[in-house]
């Protein structure tokens, strides 16, 4: 019994790393893809968008290594990643009411 | 035209018929090794007849002069979808009204405002006011449709752009333009 619940966390641990690769990978896309439409258009809002891709993927390195190492998993590590997603949502909030220019 | 030999003259009036054209294509129409191409391209490059513009994994080739000095800003323009079917619609209806570009592109009249303003800045297309309508028309008609036309066959947009145009689009739409009119 107790090695089917090991087996068991380590499937959901498995399927957590493989969410958060996906994860990761995907606000890398998207930073990139709002580099180069920045690059092309010069719009200002797209910076915005950039910039809150880019601290996603941050973030999520971030959390990834609070997991990892236990010395990182402290209170400010909780302040800094609740930060992070008040900064990603301004950032967006900014590219949408930012005029076009 | 005397200082080119035979095989460099019919890649520039190729490059003339067609431009925006890439070297695989030169090379099925000329129907000679890539290497002799690439070599007469060169050449026609250092003589400043041709110009060349990498998008993405292809070279694109220009004759010298068609859009005067601002042909980068203007393959830029056409690499953007929407960019592509406004003035695809242009040239199709002569001077349709912003409404009627609205509608056929179907994305928000703040993007399309956009388009239009960059169109208008690159100087592709003119702006003409009509008692409260404004009307969009090819700056210069009787030759940019030809080569518009020619460019947008041969010049077009990969995944990669298409995707970070809808990025773009995607912001755009969620916020108005300060010229946001009919």
């Amino acid at each position: 019994m107790f090695s089917g619940l090991l087996l068991q966390t380590e499937l959901f641990d498995g399927i957590e790393s493989a969410i958060q690769a996906a994860t990761g990978i995907l606000a890398i896309l998207l930073l990139a893809l709002s580099i180069s439409a920045y690059r092309r258009t010069g719009l200002k809002k797209i910076i915005y968008a950039a910039t809150a891709f880019a601290l996603f993927a941050i973030q999520l390195i971030f959390e990834s290594l609070e997991d990892t190492f236990e010395v990182l998993d402290t209170s400010y590590g909780s302040v800094i990643t609740s930060s992070m997603t008040l900064a990603i949502l301004v950032l967006f909030f900014l590219a949408i009411v930012q005029k076009n220019r | 035209m005397d200082e080119l030999g035979n095989t460099a003259e019919r890649i520039l009036h190729f490059i003339q018929d067609n431009p925006g054209c890439h070297l695989r294509k030169i090379k099925e129409y000329m129907d000679v090794s890539m290497g002799t191409v690439q070599y007469h391209l060169e050449k026609l490059e250092k003589m400043q007849r041709v110009v060349s513009a990498r998008h993405g994994l292809y070279k694109h080739y220009f004759p010298v002069g068609i859009f005067h000095d601002n042909e980068k800003e203007i393959l830029q323009v056409l690499g953007q979808e929407t960019s592509r079917e406004i003035l695809m619609f242009i040239i199709e209806q002569q001077s349709p009204t912003q409404t009627e570009i609205v509608n056929r592109v179907g994305i928000s009249a703040a993007s399309v405002s956009w388009y239009l303003k960059r169109l208008i800045e690159s100087n592709l297309i003119d702006e003409i006011k009509e008692g409260r309508y404004k009307r969009y028309q090819l700056h210069d008609r009787k030759t940019s449709s030809r080569y518009i036309t020619m460019l947008i066959r041969n010049y077009y947009p990969n995944i990669w752009d298409r995707w970070s145009n809808r990025l773009v689009e995607t912001f755009l739409s969620l916020s108005r333009s300060d010229g946001d009119q009919v």
